[in-house]
């Protein structure tokens, strides 16, 4: 049987029990070198139930996982419209031959203008460190970038050492509001969860594999490489159906394991899109409503699913 | 004060059930289950395997033995003590849930013949 049907599982369970679910799954469908789709969808689910459940098999307090979880969403959230500009900073590609929203404006984020060489530093860059840190459990390292973000967002047009494009410019994803650099309820959320965890999680954070940076590598290269960047609708309904499937698998989670970790990502999304709302109200005329319904309405019952699935779990194995 | 004891799935419970005759290993388990609900039950083998690691952490079964048979490994699953006492104590609760309605049943079917 392919090994690619274990993928779901963590590590451990892999080399602990791999072998002896592909052998049973090849006894009981000899000959095949894949099962039937039921039989694919429930290693799916049970290597995914797996994984969650391993999440609280450690020494480190829920708390202290969530906040992680959340420092992580919020970089990643904060990284988002900025995924064009790391890119062009990246690849040294002047931003006045190739952006489509600045052309127009005459200014770029981080070069003086068409044909000049970078002066300064994207904004992006300090998310993406953020992201960087966070995932290899270097909170000491992701909170000194986001202090710089809050500086950043806080000197509008003063500082332009990050480029000022990430303060004032188009930093725009939609789904109801923009969240700019200048709106300081991201950054300073996120310094916060940095400043906690470089305290309380000191060598205790959990260490993700560098592997999770390849979804951020193609959501890169989506904005910089096929030009579909953040203001682009296109790139905009994407983000919307990421965004709603990982409120579903928080969902899926705390319904699983009736675990409260979950919901602390979840409240830190609720309130950097609850704020973005309230300072852009007239954004919810726009089309972009439907999207902002469907996403605060998977967020507002997400804590009496966690009592449900806290009492469910009183009454089954462990 | 009543004291809450597990709630087992419909997977669990025959998995407890088929190691009831003895130890077996996880194709021998999912065979063992399809007999005894006449193919109504094909435990699907993530689950088979979920619930298994759930119930070994629980007490309810352990390993017996470990071996490879045709290049296959083969882990050999035991019912304990505590096992056996869940299994019991989950069969009488279905049997009195089914005997409420059993009973009424009849009681209803003679009352409108």
């Amino acid at each position: 049987m392919n090994r690619l049907l274990l993928a779901a599982y963590p590590r451990s369970h892999r080399s602990r029990q791999g072998r002896e679910v592909l052998d049973c799954l090849a006894e009981a469908y000899p000959g095949r070198s894949w099962p039937p789709p039921r039989e694919v969808a429930a290693l799916v689910r049970a290597g995914s139930l797996a994984r969650v459940r391993a999440a609280e098999d450690t020494a480190r307090p829920w708390w202290v996982d969530g906040v992680h979880l959340a420092a992580l969403v919020l970089a990643a959230l904060a990284l988002v419209p900025y995924l064009q500009d790391v890119w062009d900073w990246a690849l040294r590609i002047d931003p006045g031959e190739h952006a489509m929203g600045f052309r127009f404006a005459g200014w770029y984020p981080w070069s003086e203008g068409p044909g000049t060489q970078p002066g300064t530093l994207p904004y992006g860059l300090l998310p993406l460190v953020c992201l960087v840190a966070l995932l290899r459990g270097r909170a000491w390292i992701a909170l000194p970038a986001s202090a710089a973000m809050v500086c950043a967002g806080a000197t509008t047009g003063a500082w332009t050492f990050f480029g000022a494009e990430g303060v004032v410019g188009p930093g725009y994803y939609g789904l109801g509001a923009p969240i700019l650099a200048r709106d300081l309820v991201l950054s300073g959320v996120l310094t916060a969860a940095c400043a906690v965890l470089t305290v309380r999680g000191r060598g205790r954070l959990r260490r993700r594999s560098y592997a999770w940076l390849v979804p951020v590598a193609c959501a890169m290269f989506v904005a910089g490489g096929l030009r579909i960047a953040s203001y682009d609708p296109l790139f905009q309904r994407g983000w919307l159906v990421a965004e709603i499937a990982a409120l579903i698998a928080a969902w899926a989670a705390t319904a699983a394991t009736g675990d409260y970790r979950w919901m602390i990502p979840v409240a830190a999304f609720a309130v950097v899109r609850l704020q973005a709302i309230v300072t852009h109200p007239m954004l919810m005329e726009s089309p972009r409503m439907p999207g902002t319904a469907i996403l605060l309405g998977l967020v507002a019952p997400l804590p009496v699913l966690a009592f449900a699935a806290q009492r469910r779990r009183d009454r089954a194995l462990p | 004060m009543t004291i809450r004891q597990p709630i087992l799935t419909e997977p669990q419970y025959f998995i407890l059930v088929a190691l009831m005759d003895g130890p077996l290993h996880g194709y021998g388990i999912i065979k063992a289950a399809e007999q005894a609900t006449a193919g109504r039950l094909r435990i699907a083998v993530g689950t088979l395997y979920g619930a298994l690691e759930r119930m070994e952490r629980s007490g309810l079964i352990v390993t017996d033995r470990e071996e490879v048979v045709d290049g296959r490994a083969r882990r050999y699953y035991r019912l304990t003590h505590d096992g056996a006492e869940a299994l019991g104590r989950e069969a009488q609760r279905m049997q009195q849930a089914a005997a409420v309605v059993i009973g009424r049943s009849r009681t209803l079917g003679a009352a409108g013949t």
